[in-house]
């Protein structure tokens, strides 16, 4: 009997050590900083990688992004503003610009994007974003009229207006270009970096730039989790793993906005109508190259409920997530199967198929 | 008289033991979520780090003014800032490690750490 009561109570003290001896006693070696850099915070994620190097690499980071913004910043005073002022110029009759090979390769992609998009991401749109007070780091309280709307519409010019050759970026048409490329430059700089980071020997790290990012191999022996955020509540909707080298990109009517007699007005404007795109909260994207990424999930919040898998697939992009107002889900089949949902009942989802 | 092999007492000790198995389990295997202290990141001047567990109310410089951060009781938030939209102090507050929010027109981060595993390695937003 004394034996049974003693081995009842080893075996309990065996399930005690068995929970507690491999318990875990080490944090991950990973290293974590944010930067204000690009106009916004940049917060990068580095495996294994001790503070002193990634110290040192921050630092580059930050110059190297402060230097692309200053570059292709589309309203303070630098080389974008030169060659907006130079395709707009009325005195100049060519309306023609050289710009480097390098510069070239970005604006040929932001053009070659748009047309894939039905020039829903649109990189020229720089006179209807700066009427809307977009602009600026605190946007406009009131919206713009109608009229002004109609008459900044008019005066942009189309996509065929404007041709690149041999580094010389040419105005064909008769109405001023202001590039903007917001909506795609953030994706070219997260490009750049990662490229920088594995150059500087990092194979596992995630660059974030104001909620925008790209990953890349993972957290040692786990993939990196990414959440994605609710776009009515503060906390996280949904979230998946990387797997091995992806940008996830939203864009969102909560990211830059004024509320003006109880309507919101945000940053994403259509640019056939001239107002904010309405129909959707927000647009997640999943691909393999950021700037990609960064336009599509523009152009696909721009093209709606309706029309965004024609333009998905027409912009080569398979893993997209629409979460509708009212926070049902709209989703491709591929994402789908990764996607996993943080919130409470879980939401409606409609898998929709590309065409 | 023979005493019982397993005492009631023994029983009870028992059932305790094995009903506290998953909380122990959670507590010892589980991610730990909770943060221990709120990073403050000020554009161009040193981080701040305060801990979780000490109640104070900060006045935090940044480009356009000041931002008044309170911590209490484990958790952290904006309660004032010098911005237009005010979505920093929507943000409400923030007790996950991991857990971050920015007034960024004031260029100030409030980042929550901890010592174990967040949920997210980013957040995508």
């Amino acid at each position: 009997m004394q034996y049974r009561r003693t081995s009842a109570l080893l075996s309990l003290l065996f399930i005690c050590i068995l929970v507690t001896a491999c318990s875990k006693t080490q944090d991950e070696p990973i290293y974590r900083n944010q930067i204000f850099a690009f106009g916004t915070i940049v917060e990068l994620t580095l495996f294994n990688t001790n503070d002193e190097t990634g110290d040192k690499l921050s630092s580059e980071i930050r110059l190297m992004m402060e230097e692309f913004h200053h570059h292709w910043h589309a309203w303070q005073n630098g080389p974008l503003t030169e060659l907006n002022n130079a395709l707009s110029d009325t005195k100049n009759k060519t309306k023609q610009y050289n710009v480097s090979t390098e510069d070239a390769k970005v604006i040929n992609q932001a053009l070659a994007l748009a047309k894939t998009s039905d020039a829903l991401f649109h990189p020229t749109l720089g006179k209807l974003i700066a009427l809307w007070g977009f602009h600026k780091d605190e946007p406009n309280t009131v919206p713009p009229s109608a009229q002004q709307i109609v008459d900044t519409l008019n005066s942009l010019p189309s996509l065929e207006d404007i041709s690149i050759e041999n580094n010389t970026i040419s105005n064909n048409g008769d109405k001023p270009i202001h590039f903007d490329f917001g909506g795609f430059a953030k994706g070219v700089i997260v490009d750049r970096t990662i490229r920088f980071l594995r150059q500087s020997g990092v194979e596992n790290a995630i660059v974030n730039a104001g909620g925008d990012l790209r990953a890349i191999g993972s957290a040692g022996n786990r993939p990196w989790r990414i959440g994605i955020r609710h776009p009515r509540d503060l906390g996280v909707f949904a979230s998946l793993t990387i797997d091995n080298d992806e940008a996830v990109f939203t864009s969102g009517d909560y990211e830059r906005y004024f509320e003006h007699n109880g309507q919101r007005y945000h940053h994403i404007i259509d640019p056939r109508s001239g107002y904010p795109a309405n129909t959707i909260a927000s647009v997640t994207v999943v691909h393999n190259d950021s700037a990609t990424a960064d336009a599509a999930a523009t152009a696909l919040f721009i093209a709606g409920k309706q029309h965004w898998p024609r333009i998905a697939k027409s912009m080569g992009i398979e893993h997209v997530m629409i979460i509708d107002k009212e926070n049902k889900v709209e989703i491709t089949a591929k994402l789908a199967q990764r996607m996993e949902y943080e919130v409470t009942p879980p939401p409606n989802i409609e898998i929709r198929h590309l065409p | 008289m023979t005493r019982p092999a397993i005492t009631t007492l023994d029983m009870l000790l028992i059932a305790i033991a094995i009903a506290a198995l998953p909380l122990a389990y959670q507590q010892l295997w589980g991610p730990n979520y909770r943060g221990t202290e709120v990073n403050i990141l000020v554009t161009g001047q040193e981080n701040q780090r305060h801990s979780l567990l000490r109640n104070q109310t900060l006045t935090v410089n940044g480009k356009l003014g000041d931002s008044v951060i309170r911590i209490k009781n484990g958790k952290a938030a904006f309660i004032n800032s010098p911005c237009a939209n005010k979505q920093c102090i929507h943000s409400g507050w923030l007790d996950r490690n991991g857990d971050t929010t920015a007034c960024l027109p004031n260029r100030i981060t409030l980042s929550v750490v901890g010592n174990g595993i967040a949920r997210y390695d980013s957040v995508n937003f």
